[in-house]
């Protein structure tokens, strides 16, 4: 990808009839049917599990289905407490997908203006070096710390999972606006009076926010992974309540017995979204890549 | 009262390999309203710098700037901020100096809306601001296609005409001129400076022109003052310093700059004038000349 919103020297130096770079063995056409389908999951499971009837409730043991094995009734069988997976599956991603989307979104309004202010002066100073040392703590130890400290509920969890991604934001946002705070149409802004808030935003966000957004993608499909693993270790949303993590766990202890289902289809539907995620990140970077070349 | 008066200026950069640069070295200068000073000199000798100082785009480290009768560098940020839309500067590299990611109409509406943060309440209704914007466009030249192209869709003079309309939108008394066509074709070139003395005269505007092109200077200011290294050499009515220049350094600078053009009638033109229409189209003629 091309550096952002840096101006090219001269317009004529343009250059024409640039191959285009394949980024994977997909075409174009399949390419956007699959990022189709990436936005849908994304968007579509926890709109799912809000608003289609569910074939059980994800929430009532049935004591006499525990650990059936996928049928007609049960698609995706039973867990340990004869509760449905399928159900279950579907239900987790009405918490896990939106704690992943809003924790990104938290670091992101936290990370990005920090990072824009942070290039210069003392405090820019003393922000980034907060920043590094956020940045050496282990993330896990830190989430599973403060949640355990905070209560452990949803909310906590976001702002742990945003507290651990949000220097990752300030880094690049700070690097972004060391780069075009010298480019001349920043000088230009100042020389027509725009507040310092105003060039960050209008002028140095407005040439960065590719970089930021593909890393937001990223960014959430890494959340899931890490809210799966809170809730693997026990510590965020609490049973009964079903999450892609603690389903997991649950599931991990009926392997032994060859009961693979409880374990292994949560584990799909969480891979299938940080997939999707990704999918989406390679669209946006696309995206903005021939944005870029058109100009 | 001059609209621009600064006294024994002096700005030093310091090197990355640790040296001190004085870029400007106690400069002091006075620039009467309407008129048109040209600054020439060459790559590095501070001219820019100069032009920026006038501005307070950099910082000065001593010496005083008196902007229509105002000390700037003792404005609080702010009230700097406020009234820059009075001292405006157009930049050499048009395409540079536009935000690739904004339309034409958003660039030259934004100083309004920052106008208008400040209290202008003539620019409150985005109505009025949109007439002001598209009237400003026509002035330079282009029309109202323009409003949703964005810069990388304009040619490099268009792109410079929409720079002069930024700062122009705002009705400014004094412009710095920096380099303004030295990126442009010479054809191209003629038509922005005969555009430029057209304004001067309708707006009454002041002009600083910096400038390494003698020929330009020439024709384009009433005003000259040579710099070398970050002091005024010479300084003189445009016809005094390159008709008879008295400083070796100037006399080099010319000597180094192109022959004299062919057919062209420079040595007829009134040196003085810069703003009257004969010298503009002098220009275009000379322009002529050269790419024949």
């Amino acid at each position: 990808m091309s550096i952002q919103g840096l101006p090219r020297t001269s317009p004529g130096l343009r250059v024409t009839g640039w191959p285009r770079r394949s980024r994977n063995f997909l075409t174009n056409k399949s390419s956007t049917v699959l990022t189709a389908i990436a936005v849908a999951v994304i968007v579509g499971l926890p709109l799912l599990a809000l608003f289609a009837p569910l074939p059980h409730d994800p929430f009532r043991p049935d004591t006499n289905a525990i650990g059936i094995a996928p049928n007609g009734i049960h698609w995706f069988g039973t867990d340990g407490n004869g509760m449905d997976v399928f159900s279950r599956t579907i239900e987790a991603a009405k918490l896990d997908l939106p704690i992943a989307l809003a924790a990104t979104a938290l670091s992101l309004v936290v990370g990005v203006p920090l990072g824009l202010f942070a290039t210069s002066g003392r405090i820019g100073d003393a922000i980034m070096r907060v920043i590094d040392a956020f940045a050496a703590l282990p993330i896990i130890v830190i989430a599973v710390v403060s949640i355990k400290l905070m209560g452990g509920g949803a909310t906590d969890v976001i702002l742990a999972i945003a507290v651990v991604a949000a220097p990752r934001f300030v880094r690049l946002s700070r690097a972004s606006a060391m780069t075009l705070r010298s480019a001349r149409y920043v000088e230009a802004a100042a020389a027509i009076g725009c507040s310092p808030v105003r060039i960050a935003f209008n002028h140095i966000f407005r040439n960065a926010y590719g970089v930021v957004l593909v890393q937001a993608t990223l960014t959430a499909a890494n959340a899931l992974g890490t809210i799966a693993a809170l809730n693997f270790l026990g510590v965020g949303v609490k049973p009964p309540t079903p999450t892609w993590g603690a389903m997991i766990n649950d599931g991990v202890s009926m392997l032994i017995r060859g009961e693979w289902w409880a374990a292994a289809f949560p584990t799909a539907a969480m891979l299938l979204a940080i997939a999707s995620l990704n999918v989406i990140a390679g669209a946006v970077e696309n995206k903005i890549e021939r944005v870029e070349r058109v100009r | 009262m001059p609209i621009i008066e600064i006294k024994d200026v002096r700005k030093t950069f310091r090197t990355p390999q640790g040296h001190t640069l004085n870029a400007v070295d106690g400069i002091s200068l006075s620039v009467e309203r309407g008129e048109t000073l040209g600054i020439i000199g060459e790559s590095g000798s501070g001219k820019s710098t100069l032009g920026r100082l006038i501005l307070r785009l950099h910082e000065a480290d001593s010496g005083t700037i008196l902007l229509e009768g105002e000390d700037i560098r003792s404005l609080s940020k702010r009230q700097l901020r406020k009234r820059r839309r009075s001292w405006q500067i157009v930049f050499q590299e048009p395409f540079a100096s536009l935000n690739p990611r904004l339309t034409i109409r958003q660039i030259v509406e934004e100083p309004l809306i920052v106008a208008k943060q400040f209290g202008a309440s003539e620019y409150r209704s985005k109505a009025e601001r949109l007439r002001l914007v598209t009237s400003t466009l026509e002035e330079v030249g282009l029309s109202e296609d323009f409003l949703d192209r964005r810069p990388a869709n304009l040619s490099g003079g268009q792109q410079q005409r929409v720079g002069i309309a930024r700062c122009l939108v705002t009705d400014p008394s004094l412009v710095v001129l920096d380099e303004p066509t030295s990126s442009l074709d010479l054809t191209i070139r003629a038509s922005i400076l005969r555009m430029l003395a057209e304004l001067q005269v309708s707006r009454g505007l002041t002009y600083v022109f910096i400038s390494h092109d003698i020929d330009t200077v020439r024709h384009f200011c009433s005003r000259v003052a040579v710099m070398h290294r970050g002091q005024f050499v010479e300084t003189g009515t445009t016809h005094q310093v390159l008709s008879n220049p008295q400083q070796p350094y100037t006399q080099k600078l010319m000597a180094a700059a192109m022959p004299p053009i062919p057919y062209s009638d420079s040595s007829t033109a009134n040196a003085s004038s810069a703003v009257n229409a004969s010298s503009a189209a002098n220009a275009s003629s000379a322009a002529k000349a050269v790419s024949a």
